[in-house]
């Protein structure tokens, strides 16, 4: 029956979220601590940027830097042996003070990378629990949230952070975790870069003069000068302009020649010349990079992944490329990395030369969030997050959350 | 000299094993242990506006979504927004102090003087992820039903047995012909997104401009899903005033006053007022080898006297204890000795034994010397403390017993 197969396609889905519901389903139901009056909270923590919010509601309430909250540690250091401290810092301060709201008997569903270590979700789910006083923690990988808001059930999905780039294919539901693929060209290394090239190119401009920037003044602002120049000032450029640019290099001459940058730098104005702005984000795309990346760039990476995947299935994903995560929201990003897919197709001859499509939302760049507007869309269904969650009781068992292969071992 | 009154040189430690300065932790009378933040629980009390000062309870500020409906920030810096009226039509419009943004450039219309109500941004997205979320609730219901069924077993499988002919005495039927009518009825179908490969380009304008193309973060964090033309007014949120109990007998340790605005408390189990506070009165050079002197200062903050016995703590390998235990009694600080300059304190208990490791007593504090040996050069002094005080136990009838709790002083400059 029609309607019965989207059901069936779920339970047998080997994605953690019907897993779990097999083997929980006996113990979670019993649990009375529960305070189901108030909405689930829906937790994005990543290493640059966390949101919270409530489920039910279609964006998140607060999206805040990550150095704000957690001001001495770095999320990577939740694995540490100061792990809890820092966990029991970090969500104190997202529910009392940026949420303001009461953890205690709460529902909380935590949006992770599925490759998120298992101390960390270990640590996050001992302070929710003992410290909290929360009555059921969720975690949900973010390739599968990201497709929620699709309501689809094949996707590539591609998430670009800061931390990780992860291309994840799911196909019917199934999250074919065996042919997924990891990149080091993260955002983090586009920061890097910038930071580099800025510092050799950034030029101030004083008295009708231009200097360079001296070292004292680079330590004091250069941090935020380079977040402000990413975020606001670069852009990916089209696929000749920067291979123009990378065989040239700053004497080259464009047309349209692009602008000078002029950004204010603590108390100064500094000039950075326009090829920077184009520059920065070719960590992403340039194919020829052995002196900083072993990794092939992100669209070599999209094919790889694919041809990984049975013959059948490669035309499909190639059609529902999905794209997520907070740097794919930058200014000619898509178009970019659907020129360059087709460019490297025409190379191969094993793949036909159809069009690479998106999906994405065209009133609005969501990109950022769409694994947490996911998991709002999940948390909102009252009844398949408490099948999908570890409860107080559970914890109090077992003192671990479950994992996905832990069913695997339970069925044999 | 002024390190030594930073009060996180010395640390106490609370009942589950942490160590935090004496300001930082709390005090149960009815467990009479010592509670820190780590070990306590935090409730919100209530709901306050930090520019209007007006407060919600718990209900009204989550139907109001944590956030003052009356007071807004520009969207751009951040700053409280103040309400200007139109001299003409005497239509109030919004404006910020520090970037001069204005409701006027958002393009909504002045309002009223009396109105609060300034229109929210949407969320374009939202009529699509309603229908979607239908859809899922759909999807649930139908899960739970399958799920029951196939939890229930079947007592019997009787040939020919149906069990619908039966009649419903005790409402069995009903339960099945409802969880039969929610698996069978047909889904909602929605229909899922559609991939395109029409991707947005990159736009010309973006060679040409020396400005900024996109937003800066904070601005799009607070606004995510709405395009730069059409940022509007953002609600102030609400802070939630925090109230602290114990853990284990959930008494209040921490509550302000019923008033939202008030600042004093109601209760306020504060560790200082129960334990005497201990610190360095000089700065220390140890030698190892040498026999040497620490000078410290106890203090008793509390209302009542209280009688202390001070030790070091037995630690072999650091250091050879000279000074084996320091008896003292302390009387509370007198506010009118203070005024009248009283070195001593009317309420003068008699010196104690061992008074040759007493340097001085005024009022509430002492001064003692703890002679000892180091063996290695060591950092923090462990001691044990034993203090009496009637305000340990919540009790009235019981006389108060001696309690202990182990300080570590820092020795570091």
């Amino acid at each position: 029956m029609a309607n019965d197969s989207d059901l069936e396609r779920i339970q047998r889905s080997d994605s953690s979220m019907s897993r779990q519901s097999v083997a929980l389903s006996s113990l979670s139901l019993t649990s009375a601590v529960v305070n189901t009056a108030k909405p689930p909270i829906v937790l994005s923590i990543g290493s640059r940027i966390i949101r919270c919010g409530v489920a039910g509601e279609f964006e998140p309430r607060y999206s805040i830097l990550t150095k704000e909250l957690c001001p001495n540690a770095t999320i990577d250091q939740l694995s540490t042996k100061d792990g809890l401290k820092i966990a029991e810092s970090l969500l104190k301060r997202i529910f009392f003070d940026i949420m303001t709201i009461d953890s205690r008997g709460g529902r909380v569903l935590i949006v992770e990378s599925p490759f998120c270590p298992t101390n960390v979700r270990n640590v996050l789910c001992q302070t929710l629990m003992e410290k909290l006083d929360v009555g059921q923690v969720s975690f949900a990988p973010s390739p599968l949230m990201a497709t929620l808001p699709f309501n689809i059930l094949t996707a590539f999905v591609l998430e670009v952070g800061h931390s990780e780039v992860l291309a994840m294919p799911i196909n019917e539901n199934v999250t074919m975790i065996s042919q997924c693929y990891l990149s080091q060209r993260t955002g983090r290394a586009v920061f890097e870069r910038a930071a580099q090239l800025l510092r050799i190119h950034a030029r101030v401009e004083e008295n009708g003069q231009q200097r360079e920037l001296s070292d004292q003044e680079w330590s004091q602002h250069g941090e935020n000068f380079v977040e402000k120049f990413v975020e606001q000032y670069a852009f990916c450029t089209t696929r000749t302009r920067a291979t123009e640019i990378k065989e040239k290099g700053n004497e080259v001459v464009l047309q349209p020649r692009t602008a000078e940058a002029r950004i204010r730098f603590g108390a100064l104005m500094v000039m950075v010349p326009g090829f920077v702005r184009e520059t920065v984000f070719e960590v992403f795309f340039d194919e020829d990079d052995p002196e900083n990346f072993t990794d092939p760039s992100i669209p070599k990476m999209v094919h790889n992944a694919i041809l990984r995947c049975p013959i059948d299935m490669r035309r499909k994903f190639f059609e529902s490329l999905l794209v997520c995560g907070g740097l794919a929201r930058a200014t000619g990003f898509l178009s970019r990395l659907k020129e360059e897919i087709i460019a490297i197709s025409t190379k191969k001859s094993t793949i036909c030369g159809m069009e690479p499509k998106f999906f994405h939302f065209k009133e609005a760049k969501a990109e950022p969030m769409l694994g947490w507007i996911g998991g709002s869309l999940l948390a909102a269904c009252q009844y398949s997050l408490q099948i999908r969650s570890i409860s107080r009781d559970d914890w109090n068992k077992t003192k671990r959350v479950p994992d996905w292969t832990d069913f695997i071992s339970e069925a044999a | 000299m002024a390190s030594l009154y930073q009060s996180d040189r010395n640390k106490y430690e609370c009942s589950c094993g942490a160590w935090d300065s004496l300001g930082l932790l709390y005090f149960c009378r009815h467990c009479s242990v010592t509670r820190c933040s780590s070990c306590v629980l935090v409730e919100l009390d209530c709901f306050l506006c930090q520019n209007c000062l007006e407060s919600a309870p718990v209900t009204e500020a989550r139907l109001k979504k944590n956030r003052c409906f009356a007071c807004n920030f520009c969207p751009f810096c951040a700053t409280v927004l103040t309400k200007k009226t139109c001299v003409n039509s005497g239509n109030t419009f919004l404006s910020c102090g520090v970037c001069r943004w204005s409701t006027r450039d958002a393009g909504i219309p002045d309002q009223s003087k009396t109105t609060t109500d300034w229109p929210m941004p949407e969320n374009p997205l939202s009529k699509r992820l309603n229908e979607i979320s239908g859809h899922f609730k759909d999807l649930e219901t139908r899960e739970k039903a399958r799920k029951e069924k196939d939890t229930t077993k079947r007592r019997t499988n009787f040939g020919g047995f149906d069990a619908s002919k039966f009649s419903d005495r005790f409402g069995v039927q009903k339960m099945i012909q409802a969880r039969k009518k929610a698996i069978e009825t047909p889904a909602s179908t929605v229909e899922s997104h559609v991939a395109t490969a029409d991707v947005p380009a990159l736009p010309d304008d973006v060679f040409e401009s020396t400005a900024a193309i996109q937003l800066p973060l904070n601005v799009i964090n607070k606004q995510p899903l709405v395009e730069e033309t059409t940022l509007l007014p953002v609600r102030l949120p609400l802070k939630g005033r925090k109230a602290i109990r114990c853990r284990k007998c959930e008494h209040h340790l921490l509550k302000l006053d019923y008033s939202p605005n008030a600042i004093n408390y109601k209760i306020s189990a504060f560790a200082r007022n129960t334990i005497p506070e201990i610190r360095l009165s000089r700065g220390v050079e140890l030698v190892v080898g040498q026999q040497s002197s620490i000078l410290l200062t106890l203090l008793n903050h509390s209302e009542n006297g209280m009688q202390i016995i001070l030790t070091p703590d037995a630690d072999d390998s650091a250091f050879e204890i000279v000074t084996e235990s320091i008896d003292i009694t302390l009387s509370p600080l007198d506010a009118a000795d203070v005024l009248l300059g009283a070195e001593e304190s009317k309420y003068s208990a008699a010196s104690s034994s061992s008074s040759s490791n007493i340097v001085f007593q005024r009022r509430n504090r002492v001064g003692i010397r703890l002679d000892l040996c180091p063996k290695v050069d060591f950092k923090c002094l462990p001691l044990s403390l034993k203090f009496k005080n009637i305000h340990t136990t919540a009790k009235l009838e019981t006389s108060a017993d001696w309690k202990m709790v182990k300080v570590r002083v820092g020795l570091d400059k």
